[in-house]
């Protein structure tokens, strides 16, 4: 898994590659948690997962979604979605994750 | 058809290994890329349910992961023997319940299985499109057409015995019970011995067509087993072994001058026992969970356990004295009746005080059989089956097969101690030296399904009779 960030006006646009799996997430984790304490964040109301470049997601890595957006609700930032392959969208949508996250295709 | 079975560590990088396993499999059978990625989901779900809640704290536990490939299904089976949970009913909260819907939802099926003892089963399967391509039918042996092919009908020479060997194996796999038949060197010589006598049939080009053998028994002088019969696919157009039959029926009267010869038509279809009909064999008994004939490709597997039926053809007999059990007269009286055997059916009488009997115990390891001879029952007649019966479980034997000589007036007084051990009659062994036996068995390891023989007349009438006596029937 890999991840870079780009920030963009208000917006803090995160891409996210390769698997978030049981595997994976605790280092997703890790690095959320290392920009949500790192200046980047001051002043963006939303942070955008690009996931052009995620090819698979299971329930370890929807998880790690709900404890991020948990985190950023707590600091008023909402989280997007965006560019989900049809695989993440079907997970996102079986799970119901899609009604809780904003989902940008 | 299992296609991989992998053991893996309880860890969450063994989930990869198994993913890129099972992915492999599935490409084979032509699943798409996009559907090999959702039941790799589910497979991870399934295995961290394992790891998280079956295995919590420990390092160095091993579940299984396979793959099946029935029909149209592809099956990923996941089994562990780990803590007692259940994986449907978990919470309601988002959180908890992604991975259920994502096996749900990525998969054609879902069956979770509580095996008690034997631990869980959750199975994940998707329907094949297609059928893979390996499971295509092998090309068909070209069949031999020529006509009026001249077959060679002889004693099994030194030279075929391992063709003979390969032949049987390739027909019956590691099932056949007399095991003597996979170690060629070792099987000539026991004709030579006469412990077997073994037909082939040779094409003329040497290659053999057929084989068919009689066994012989030392607890059984004067008749024998007709049995290791098979004939190679290319050859089956030519009545091979209705001539390798009419062969050995001769031989087995008049050369070995036999009182009659045995053959065990199978009850999982009616065609065996039709040609036993045809052929002058009467029905005479069962053998209940002795072994199935799928095929089993390893030495040490027995296969699951299947039944015979048991018949016999009269060559020579004389009037004789028998001692039948009240009980089971009608079933015998109904053999003989079939058969034209002259026989007297007296009461029989209590052993004398003290009196001992006379009993072998013979356990086939390798098959899990055991088998007990009461030559005379004596007044110690409950504890000699007693003793027999737990060497039996001692060696693990599921199916213990008891013969009674009714030859002996105490044999009834056996029959109702036999009774007392849940031994049940399955018919009897007529015509060898020592006289007529009265077989019965104890099933340790399993029941009988009836309903599952077929069976046409007069097996049929015959099974009837067997299934009223046997107590796990109630």
């Amino acid at each position: 898994m890999n991840i870079a960030k780009l920030s963009k006006g208000d917006s803090l646009l995160v891409s996210v590659g390769g698997r978030l799996d049981t595997i994976t997430h605790l280092d997703f984790e890790k690095e959320l948690d290392a920009i949500l304490s790192s200046g980047d964040i001051a002043g963006v109301t939303n942070m955008v997962l690009d996931f052009a470049a995620l090819e698979y997601i299971s329930s370890a890595g929807l998880r790690s979604l709900l404890k991020l957006q948990k985190d950023l609700n707590s600091r008023n930032i909402a989280l997007i979605i965006s560019n989900p392959n049809d695989l993440v969208i079907d997970v996102l949508s079986i799970t119901g994750i899609d009604q809780l996250i904003k989902v940008d295709t | 058809m299992e296609f991989i079975n992998m053991r893996v560590l309880s860890d969450p990088h063994s989930i990869p290994v198994a993913q890129a396993a099972v992915a492999s499999v599935a490409e084979l059978c032509g699943i798409s890329r996009k559907d090999i990625s959702k039941l790799e989901i589910a497979l991870e779900e399934a295995m961290i349910n394992i790891i998280t809640f079956g295995f919590p704290d420990q390092k160095d536990a091993y579940f299984n992961v396979s793959v099946d490939i029935s029909g149209m299904d592809f099956e990923i089976i996941i089994h562990d023997k780990g803590k007692p949970y259940d994986f449907e009913n978990v919470g309601d909260d988002l959180s908890s319940s992604a991975g259920i819907k994502l096996m749900r939802g990525l998969t054609d099926g879902i069956i979770f299985k509580n095996l008690g003892g034997k631990g869980r089963e959750q199975h994940l399967i998707k329907h094949l499109t297609a059928l893979p391509s390996y499971t295509k039918s092998p090309q068909e042996e070209e069949v031999c057409e020529l006509e009026n092919l001249e077959f060679d009908i002889h004693p099994l020479r030194k030279n075929e015995a391992i063709e003979m060997s390969q032949c049987v194996y390739d027909e019956f796999g590691y099932t056949y019970p007399s095991e003597l038949v996979y170690y060629p060197e070792q099987y000539y010589e026991a004709c030579q011995r006469h412990d077997y006598f073994s037909l082939v049939a040779t094409a003329p080009n040497g290659e053999i067509a057929g084989h068919l053998a009689l066994i012989f028994s030392p607890h059984f002088p004067g008749i024998a087993e007709m049995g290791i019969g098979v004939v190679k696919k290319k050859f089956r157009n030519y009545s091979l072994m209705s001539k390798l039959t009419n062969e050995i029926i001769k031989i087995a009267e008049n050369d070995f001058k036999l009182n009659a010869l045995t053959a065990q038509p199978v009850v999982y279809h009616p065609y065996t026992q039709k040609i036993c009909n045809k052929t002058n064999f009467t029905a005479c008994g069962f053998v209940l969970h002795y072994l199935n004939y799928d095929l089993v490709t390893t030495y040490d597997d027995v296969g699951d356990r299947g039944n015979v039926a048991v018949a016999f053809r009269l060559f020579n007999d004389e009037l004789k004295e028998i001692y039948v059990p009240d009980e089971i007269r009608e079933l015998v009286s109904f053999i003989i009746s079939l058969s034209n055997l002259k026989r007297n059916i007296s009461d029989g009488s209590l052993p004398p005080e003290g009196s001992l009997s006379e009993v072998i115990t013979d356990i086939n390891q390798r098959m899990k059989i055991g088998k007990v001879f009461i030559e005379h029952a004596g007044s110690d007649i409950h504890s000699a089956l007693k003793n027999s019966l737990l060497a039996t479980k001692r060696e693990k034997c599921a199916v213990v097969e008891l013969f009674i000589n009714m030859s002996d007036a105490c044999a009834p007084y056996a029959y109702e101690k036999a009774k007392e051990f849940d031994y049940f009659c399955t018919g009897i062994l007529p015509c060898t030296q020592n006289g007529d036996y009265l077989t019965m068995q104890c099933l340790l390891s399993d029941i009988v399904d009836y309903d599952s023989l077929h069976t046409i007349e007069p097996f049929t009438t015959l099974i009837s009779h067997v299934r009223k006596l046997d107590p796990n029937e109630g």
